[in-house]
């Protein structure tokens, strides 16, 4: 081998080295640095135990502090507000979601289904249910208006009828006040001949002309038979004017009821010029209010009076106190006259307690509330000796009575039931005054 | 419940009448009237006062209705009576004063032996908290309740209530009469309902005091 050779080898071996070297070298550097990594590692564990550590120290310390600070009684603690039934989160939406995914699109296709269907079914039960409504409602439109063309025909018809007749009445009437006027001309004229016959009688008697006398005489005769017929003719259209006029104005109540209906409610308004003091029903309502107040405290005690009777005997009615027999009606309504003394002496006595305007005033006032002496002194105007007079002699008839404490007057059931009998004769004689006007007036 | 009375009465120091606040029943009591203090024997506690001597009781038992005043004025006096419960508004300490103990009390023990009362004084009814005080007379039979706003008087003759300013109910031998808040008057002599109400009320005459408030109100509520 020559030196080349040998030199070529060496210098192989020499490289072959210096990689070597190199590589342990790099391995030695990594070995270095993994150890160092390591060694770092172990070092920033150790730190972030020690961090741990301390925050936890920290903590403890912080809660023995507050605990220390913290009140020894127990704090009012608010009551925790009642959870929501539903959290905000309830209605986000997420819109994460994948839109043109196909499971996806088949879930809409299926809902979409769903709704049509749902929405078919709906329209049809709402159809169903718009028809029936409205079956119903036009039947009922129907009978409504029906009943209202009824009623509004009866009023109508009824309305055209009696026009028909006040019409026809008036007619007759001016015709029967034409026979009149003409029956009292007639009188007249008859008058004036039977006194001119009367003149020429006398200048006849005058003269002693005896012809002239018997003609005059007879005329005179013929005259008067006249006059007398005229005159009965006369009272015979009166009679059938006054009959004419009677039936006018019961025409006119009719129409007045009509009226009266129809503001009711059963039909048009037809406005009619008469006169009807009670066209809103108030003093109708307000006598049979009376007349049921009164008859049924009547009707009690008549039943509590009432015997039951034996067979055989005719059964006898006792008005008032059973024991004190004042009043005694038989059953076939005969009144025993002689025995009414009593009844006399306590009704007169009763029906002077209310002969006078301010026991009335005092009544009317405590028909409403009980009342203080000094309110009802205010309110009557009466003072001292007046009212105690006033007042004494109500409460001994028992119309009104005196609280024993607070000393307010209360009227009776007695005292109403008075006040309302006064209160309704009263009305009646406005009523039958009001009547025999209307009868004046036509 | 058997009742006891103990020998530590006390003396009306001046005749006076008093009102109750619901301005519908006063009383008037006389001078050296005594009372004696009712104990329960059961359970050793006062629950009232047996009063002896005259007590005058006037009642306003009438409103105004509809048709009028309804009820009546009741005017009563009583020689010996039964008087709950212990803390009665109408005495105060400057109207009695403590007395020697008595004599002779067995004539008080037999008087309180033929009272019939029905108690639980546990319950029992206070004027200031439930508004109730209760009189009850043995000679002739009655009880009276008065409370702030309501009277009741529960005789052999009548049994009479009244509510406030308009309720009342009334009843009489044969007839039942009420009068409702609106002053309506409703009367029955309708033998069934009579009977049924009487049968009510004596149902109640049997029941412990702190019911028979109650008892009164579910009366009311339904007229």
């Amino acid at each position: 081998m020559s030196k080349d050779e040998e030199m070529k080898e060496l210098r192989d071996e020499i490289e072959e080295l210096k990689s070597l070297i190199n590589n342990l070298s790099k391995s030695q550097a990594e070995a270095y640095k993994d150890f160092d990594a390591s060694a770092q590692g172990e070092e920033e564990k150790e730190r972030k135990l020690n961090d741990k550590i301390q925050r936890d120290l920290d903590r403890a310390n912080r809660r023995r502090e507050k605990e220390e600070q913290r009140p020894k009684h127990r704090p009012i603690v608010k009551p925790r507000p009642a959870k929501p039934l539903f959290s905000e989160d309830d209605f986000k939406f997420n819109f994460d979601f994948d839109w043109d995914s196909d499971e996806f699109k088949d879930k809409m296709k299926t809902i979409m289904k769903k709704v049509e269907k749902a929405s078919e079914e709906g329209i049809k039960t709402a159809k169903k249910v718009s028809e029936k409504i409205s079956k119903d409602l036009h039947k009922f439109l129907e009978k409504e208006t029906e009943k209202i063309t009824r009623a509004v025909e009866l009023s109508d018809e009824d309305y055209a009828e009696m026009k028909h007749d006040v019409g026809e009445a008036r007619i007759s009437i001016d015709e029967a006040q034409r026979e009149v006027d003409e029956a009292r001309r007639g009188v007249d004229e008859a008058r004036r001949g039977v006194s001119s016959i009367q003149r020429r009688l006398e200048h006849a008697y005058r003269d002693n002309d005896i012809e002239k006398q018997v003609e005059t005489e007879r005329e005179l005769n013929e005259a008067e038979k006249e006059l007398m017929d005229s005159m009965s003719h006369l009272s015979r259209t009166r009679s059938e004017v006054a009959q004419t006029k009677r039936e006018l104005a019961r025409l006119q109540r009719r129409a007045g009821k009509i009226r009266a209906a129809q503001r009711k409610g059963h039909g048009p308004r037809v406005i009619i010029e008469s006169k009807d003091y009670d066209s809103d029903g108030t003093i109708t309502e307000y006598v049979a209010k009376v007349v049921n107040s009164i008859g049924k405290n009547l009707e009690s005690s008549l039943r509590s009076a009432v015997g039951e009777g034996k067979k055989g005997v005719r059964r006898v009615l006792s008005i008032g106190d059973k024991a004190d027999d004042t009043v005694l009606i038989h059953s076939n309504g005969r009144v025993d006259i002689d025995a009414l003394e009593k009844f006399y002496e306590n009704a007169a006595e009763l029906l002077s307690a209310l002969g006078d305007k301010n026991r009335l005033k005092l009544l009317k006032i405590l028909e409403d509330s009980p009342q203080y002496q000094k309110e009802l002194s205010e309110d009557t105007g009466l003072r001292g000796g007046t009212f105690k007079h006033h007042t004494d002699i109500l409460q001994d008839e028992g119309f009104i009575t005196r609280e024993a404490i607070r000393g307010r007057y209360l009227i009776t059931q007695l005292g109403i039931e008075a006040l309302k009998l006064a209160e309704m004769i009263y009305l009646r004689e406005k009523q039958l005054e009001e009547e025999i006007d209307i009868d004046i007036e036509d | 419940m058997r009742l006891n009375i103990k020998n530590r009465p006390l003396k009306i120091t001046h005749s006076f009448e008093y009102t109750f606040n619901n301005k519908q029943v006063k009383i008037s009591l006389s001078k050296n009237t005594i009372l004696l203090p009712v104990f329960d024997e059961n359970k050793n506690r006062q629950i009232g006062f047996l009063l002896e001597g005259p007590i005058g009781i006037i009642a306003d038992l009438l409103v105004h209705s509809q048709e009028g005043a309804v009820g009546e004025i009741v005017e009563e006096t009583y020689s010996n009576v039964l008087l709950f419960p212990v803390k009665l508004p109408f005495l105060s300490p400057d109207q009695v004063k403590e007395i020697q103990p008595l004599e002779d009390i067995s004539p008080h023990e037999e008087i309180i032996k033929k009272y019939r009362v029905q108690l639980v004084h546990e319950e029992y009814i206070s004027y200031e908290e439930r508004e109730g005080i209760m009189i009850q007379t043995y000679n002739p039979s009655s009880l009276w309740f008065i409370s702030q706003e309501s009277t009741f008087l529960i005789d052999t003759e009548e049994i009479i209530g009244r509510r406030g300013e308009k309720k009342l109910f009334w009843l009489v031998k044969d007839s039942f009469t009420t009068v409702s808040n609106r002053g309506l008057v409703k009367t029955t002599k309708d033998l069934f309902s009579v009977s049924k109400v009487q049968k009510t009320v004596h149902r109640i005459l049997d029941t412990p005091l702190a019911s028979i408030f109650s008892r009164f109100s579910e009366i009311f509520a339904s007229i």
